[in-house]
């Protein structure tokens, strides 16, 4: 069987495949941080 | 019968014309399944969190105080109480309401929310992030005297990107009010410094210019979704600590308590705790510089932008329909009498409150008739000691079962 020959199909893996890249840039970078700079909380 | 042939050209015209795009259909396909897989993870992430929320009421967790979605799951459990304050929730002090409040004693726990440095511009965008979630629903702010004369000293270091995004493109408020909270946010360039977003939509906002709020009105998409994501990620967080935190919610305990016995008993430790120390201190005081004369007290406390960041607050509460219980901490009397701040100067402060206070009939206790109660606090910070927690409690629990 020929991919290009079945369009629906290279759809679908198409789909597949840029959802795998979305989904890999957002387990890259998509934790998100919460953490804030050291407060010095007296300073006189 | 069936598939006229004029029909069928049709599905084959439309067909094709979405297969000659196949990366853009294909893009646009992944697109959506992930819209909905990210729908379902923040729905699923909501639930959990309020499966989870008594077990986790009583503690001070950074995600509570930075993130969204454990302060919305406490706001929707009857029996939880959201208290807003600083470093005073983070000191083991007896009776602290977290501590009092654990086991349910009269049917209710607190849900504290704060760091050290947190003030009221900090706590207004907490607030506007949970937008109509407060119709109607109650909570505790503290309000510490000393912050009344250090302007925004912890903000930086606490400032929430999630909250802020959430504030300055809030549908809940109003136009006017993200206007004057833009112009408070601009005060603190540094907290803007790595928001390119919330800073170019702070300075349209300032400028109260038709052009200027048209570009506003034109970033708000873009402004959801920078809130969508961050609250994404604040879901994921929020998975993370409920992973970490699985100790079992504490069983509710319903006791009667004898006010007086309780105030008798926290007076009589903190005696104890002060030893030698004069004017109630349980450590060595520190000499803050609006502490050094009565004029530096006096400027300082007239100069100071958290009474302009109150207004702020209080106005917020009031569009969002909340119902707020102010608690400020007394000043220590003896202590700033020997210091040379006379109760008339003192006496500013507590009129200023109620007078900032009053227009929007909210509760408040300010405890002034302890000004001259050298074991209301604990230090020169105005830290509670184990009897200004329990005045506290008394306060928070007349509130919570007051219509």
């Amino acid at each position: 069987m020929q991919i290009s020959s079945r369009p629906i199909v290279h759809l679908i893996l198409l789909a597949f495949y840029y959802l795998a890249i979305i989904a890999g840039l957002v387990l890259l970078y998509g934790e998100g941080d919460f953490t804030n700079p050291p407060f010095v909380y007296q300073d006189f | 019968m069936g598939d006229s042939p004029e029909n069928h050209l049709l599905h084959r015209t439309a067909a094709a014309r979405v297969l000659a795009y196949p990366h853009l259909t294909a893009g646009g396909l992944a697109a959506v399944v992930l819209i909905a897989a990210a729908v379902a993870f923040a729905a699923q992430g909501q639930r959990s969190a309020q499966a989870a929320i008594h077990r986790l009421a009583p503690l001070l967790l950074k995600q509570k105080d930075r993130g969204i979605v454990l302060q919305r799951a406490a706001y929707r459990e009857e029996n939880l109480l959201p208290f807003y304050g600083s470093s005073e929730l983070d000191r083991p002090v007896r009776f602290r309401a977290s501590d009092f409040f654990r086991a349910y004693p009269t049917g209710f726990a607190i849900v504290p929310v704060g760091e050290p440095g947190y003030a009221s511009l900090l706590e207004l965008q907490e607030l506007a992030a949970q937008g109509d979630e407060l119709r109607g629903k109650k909570l505790v702010i503290t309000l510490s005297p000393i912050t009344f004369h250090q302007n925004q000293r912890g903000y930086a270091a606490d400032f929430s990107p999630l909250h802020a995004t959430a504030t300055l493109f809030s549908m809940d408020l109003s136009f006017a009010l993200r206007r004057k909270i833009a112009r408070r946010m601009l005060t603190q360039p540094k907290s803007l410094e790595h928001q390119p977003l919330l800073d170019f939509a702070a300075w349209r906002l300032r400028r109260n210019k038709a052009t200027e709020d048209l570009l506003y009105c034109i970033l708000i998409p873009l402004g959801k979704l920078q809130y969508a994501i961050l609250a994404l990620q604040d879901h994921w967080a929020t998975r993370e600590v409920l992973r970490e935190n699985q100790s079992p919610a504490q069983t509710p305990s319903p006791q009667v308590p004898d006010w007086p016995a309780l105030v008798a008993e926290a007076t009589e430790e903190c005696i104890l705790l002060a030893g030698d120390r004069p004017f109630g201190l349980q450590r060595e005081a520190a000499l803050f510089p609006h502490l050094r004369s009565n004029d530096e007290y006096r400027r300082t406390l007239h100069k100071s932008t958290e009474w302009k960041d109150l207004e702020l607050l209080t106005e917020l509460l009031k569009e969002l329909g909340a119902c707020p219980l102010f608690l400020s901490y007394p000043l220590n009397g003896p202590y700033l009498d020997s210091l040379g701040i006379p109760r008339s100067s003192r006496q500013l402060y507590y009129d200023r409150l109620q007078k900032a206070l009053h227009p929007f009939q909210f509760a408040l206790r300010d405890f002034q008739d302890h000004d001259n109660d050298p074991y209301f606090t604990n230090d020169s910070q105005d830290h509670p000691s184990a009897k200004g927690w329990i005045h506290f409690d008394q306060a928070i629990d007349a509130f919570y079962h007051a219509n």
